[in-house]
């Protein structure tokens, strides 16, 4: 049984804005020394068999399919994000201009990790570095040695499955046995070592034993969207384990204002309960220290909502680098029919390998970091095989047995490649606030500024050709197994492509909004995540990156706000005596 | 030592299927809501068997009533002219007809009926059909997706959400063909 409250007013030690993957990681540890702990999130505790019933039923099937949408906690939509985000200049194609922003999360217990891809692999030495390394972005305040023992603890805590051989920096002891490449990653790999680039597989946090009273992983081929049986780590589990240690856990609570008091501590926040949605209730939170861990959109959208007498630039502001530096990895991705089987559509859906070129090295002095990965979803995880069906009968006109070995064929040919390409702080890069667009509840919607500088352009079109190269080493085609030849990855056919369609962000990852630095000026958090402007206020999660890289960015965040956690205690025990 | 890979050991519904498919078709089928006679159910599952190139069942009545009643609402008396004449000619086809064979007996039908015949299969393939009107129009709307025949027709996977045998299984190839 879930135990919740939903009490008018709130009063903890600490109350955490955000009850997901680094919000609950960080209530487990608090609440196991001693203090009192209230997460309040904006959306609702996740049923699981409701969401897969709902995911069932959704003719797209995508990411945000399973959850449960409430008009007073909005996300961006996977077909559309413009129904939420604002943004200005669409029909510009020029990605130094405008790229088409379409980065996810979910608002609801647990938060964005339901639906992310369950990779942890730790960020490499000289993402942290990379102004010193390669002269790219900007370096961290701290470093891969200072973050070390954190992913560990992290490793340990979502239990990542791993060994030498994974796609990652630093080999080390993974807690749990290594999910193994599938049958196609196999395939592409042959291709790839003829191109001196080779597959491995990647850190997974999803059980590839029975851990920590989760399942073991038995490839159900939807985890992208939703894992049925929580193989999968996702962050309600350390939620509802501070929960069992005691922290209280108020949902589908929308923080809509943070006040400063006169001393620039935070003196209280303002919610509104929609545990009744016909009837909100609003509600005031106070607390010695307040940890925001809303993600890279909400976090700073709320400090720019709460501008007060004492706070007119917003909370947390006086730098005005709330918002800025968004991240979001970039990529064209490239999808084509091998010539034999390879059976996509089994085992982890987003991917168990990725290229292990192109990640990190001398490269990066010219061109943006790159992370490839072969999907084991085909072309759609969820309707490849039915959009092949509708194809032979709309377009080949097959019936019969001819149409039943058509969609088999052409359905265990399917090869797909992800790419995510880094992309360097820039400031005009932002989160703003579109006060004349309000969403359900009359708060302002997020607008977004995004655009893409030439060394990620260079990254994209490299990891595009390197794409295009290793299907043809397949012998892939382009419309069939046995059909037309693929286009040759050329300079002026990529600028074509770019000229037509431009360049998109992915769904992956939202950073850098809320920025960690040494200098109160030019950052938003110190090292260790408290806000240079008010001492009682913490704000964790992607938000606080200074570079992105393009290796997954949870393991990180978690890490980050692991050590975040730990300095919290040491220092709330030595105010308290 | 077993030398025999999972699959040989594992009885799916496409295995139940197919053991049940042995049964004379005539002795398994009842009146149900949608469909008045026997026959008509047996017809339309047939006929519907052979456009799909999928030997289909007892376990798809339920299934068919729904398609059938999706395919047939709103339906003007021309179109459930055309619907019967459809289900009537191809369940006069042996089982084993080919593409070939199948387009040749519908072109004689004319194309209205050519189209009915390919939205027939597509939606028994994906369980799921176009919206044509109301909100959002252009979009599917779900019928049954785990028992959609693409599930089927490509044994060597199954619906999303659904366990896919013991952990790491997807590292071998898939070794049954079509």
């Amino acid at each position: 049984m879930v135990k919740e409250n939903s009490n008018a007013d709130i009063q903890a030690d600490v109350v955490i804005i955000g009850a997901g993957l680094f919000g609950g990681l960080m209530a487990t540890e608090l609440t196991k020394n001693g203090l009192s702990v209230a997460m309040i999130d904006s959306g609702p505790v996740v049923d699981r068999v409701d969401s897969v019933i709902r995911f069932k039923d959704s003719p797209t099937k995508n990411g945000n399919s399973p959850y449960k949408k409430e008009p007073y906690a909005p996300i961006p939509e996977e077909g559309d994000p413009t129904d939420y985000y604002v943004q200005e200049g669409k029909g510009i194609t020029d990605p130094t201009k405008r790229v088409a922003f379409g980065a996810l999360y979910l608002r609801n217990v647990g938060g964005t990790s339901w639906h992310f891809t369950g990779h942890a692999e730790r960020m490499y030495p000289e993402d942290f570095k990379l102004k010193t390394a390669y002269g790219r972005g900007e370096d961290w305040p701290i470093d891969y040695d200072t973050i070390a023992p954190y992913y560990a603890k992290v490793e340990q805590a979502w239990g990542v499955s791993g060994n030498d051989t994974c796609v990652a920096p630093n080999p080390h002891p993974y807690p749990l046995p290594y999910t193994p490449l599938t049958y196609l990653d196999q395939q592409v790999d042959q291709a790839a070592q003829k191109m001196n680039d080779s597959i491995g597989p990647m850190p997974h946090c999803r059980n590839s034993v029975p851990y920590d009273g989760r399942p073991q992983c038995c490839g159900n081929a939807s985890c992208r969207f939703i894992c049925p049986v929580g193989a999968k780590y996702d962050g309600s589990v350390h939620v509802f384990k501070a929960v069992d240690l005691g922290a209280k856990l108020y949902s589908s609570h929308v923080v809509h204002h943070i006040e400063v008091g006169d001393d620039q501590q935070i003196d209280h926040i303002q919610f509104k309960n929609y545990t009744d949605p016909a009837n909100p209730i609003e509600g005031t939170a106070r607390a010695k220290i307040f940890i925001l861990a809303a993600h890279g959109i909400e976090s700073p959208r709320l400090l720019l909502m709460s501008q007060n007498k004492n706070a007119p630039n917003g909370v947390a502001n006086s730098s005005d680098q709330v918002g800025r530096n968004l991240m979001s990895m970039v990529g064209m991705n490239m999808w084509a029919y091998a010539p034999m089987p390879v059976y996509p559509y089994r085992g982890p859906v987003n991917a168990t390998g990725a290229f292990w070129q192109l990640r990190n090295g001398d490269f990066r002095k010219k061109f943006a970091s790159i992370a490839t990965i072969i999907i084991n979803g085909g072309f759609d995880p969820t309707n490849g095989p039915l959009d092949e069906a509708d194809h032979a009968v709309d377009h080949e006109k097959l019936f019969g047995p001819e149409l039943r070995e058509r969609v088999y064929t052409n359905t265990a040919a399917q090869v797909y490649f992800d790419n995510s390409v880094e992309v360097l702080p820039n400031p005009e890069n932002r989160i703003t606030l579109a006060w004349d667009k309000l969403d359900a509840t009359g708060l302002p919607r997020p607008k977004i500024d995004y655009k893409i500088d030439k060394y990620t352009v260079e990254g994209v079109y490299v990891s595009w050709k390197r794409g295009w190269d290793v299907l043809a080493k397949m012998g892939a085609r382009l419309d069939k197994p046995n059909g037309k030849p693929l286009p040759k990855p050329t300079r002026r056919y990529f600028n074509k492509l770019v000229k037509e369609n431009g360049i998109e962000s992915g769904a992956a990852m939202i950073a850098g909004t809320t920025r960690m630095g040494n200098d109160p000026k030019t950052s938003v958090v110190t090292p260790y995540c408290r806000s240079h402007d008010h001492d009682n206020l913490f704000i964790v999660g992607t938000g606080t990156y200074v570079t992105s890289g393009s290796v997954s960015p949870s393991l990180t965040a978690a890490a980050i706000s692991l050590r975040t956690a730990e300095h919290i205690v040491q220092t709330f025990q030595k105010s308290e005596g | 030592m077993i030398k025999k890979s999972r699959v040989e050991f594992c009885l799916t519904r496409r295995q139940i299927i197919g053991g049940i498919a042995s049964i004379p078709i005539a002795t398994i089928f009842t009146p149900t809501k949608v469909f008045a006679a026997p026959k008509d159910i047996e017809k339309f599952i047939y006929a519907s068997s052979i456009l799909c190139g999928i030997a289909m069942d007892k376990t798809f009545v339920e299934l068919a009533e729904r398609i059938w009643t999706i395919l047939t609402k709103d339906a003007t008396k021309r179109d459930m002219a055309q619907w019967r004449r459809l289900i009537d000619e191809i369940s006069k086809l042996p089982p084993s007809s080919d593409s070939k064979r199948i387009k040749k007996r519908l072109r004689y039908m004319g194309p209205r009926v050519f189209e009915k015949a390919q939205l027939l299969a597509k939606v028994w393939y994906t369980g799921r059909i176009k919206r044509t009107n109301g909100t959002p129009k252009g979009t599917f709307q779900v019928i049954d997706y785990d028992n959609a025949l693409v599930w089927l027709a490509c044994t060597f996977t199954k619906p999303p959400v659904t366990c896919g045998g013991h952990f790491g299984y997807w590292q071998h190839p898939y070794t049954r063909g079509v």
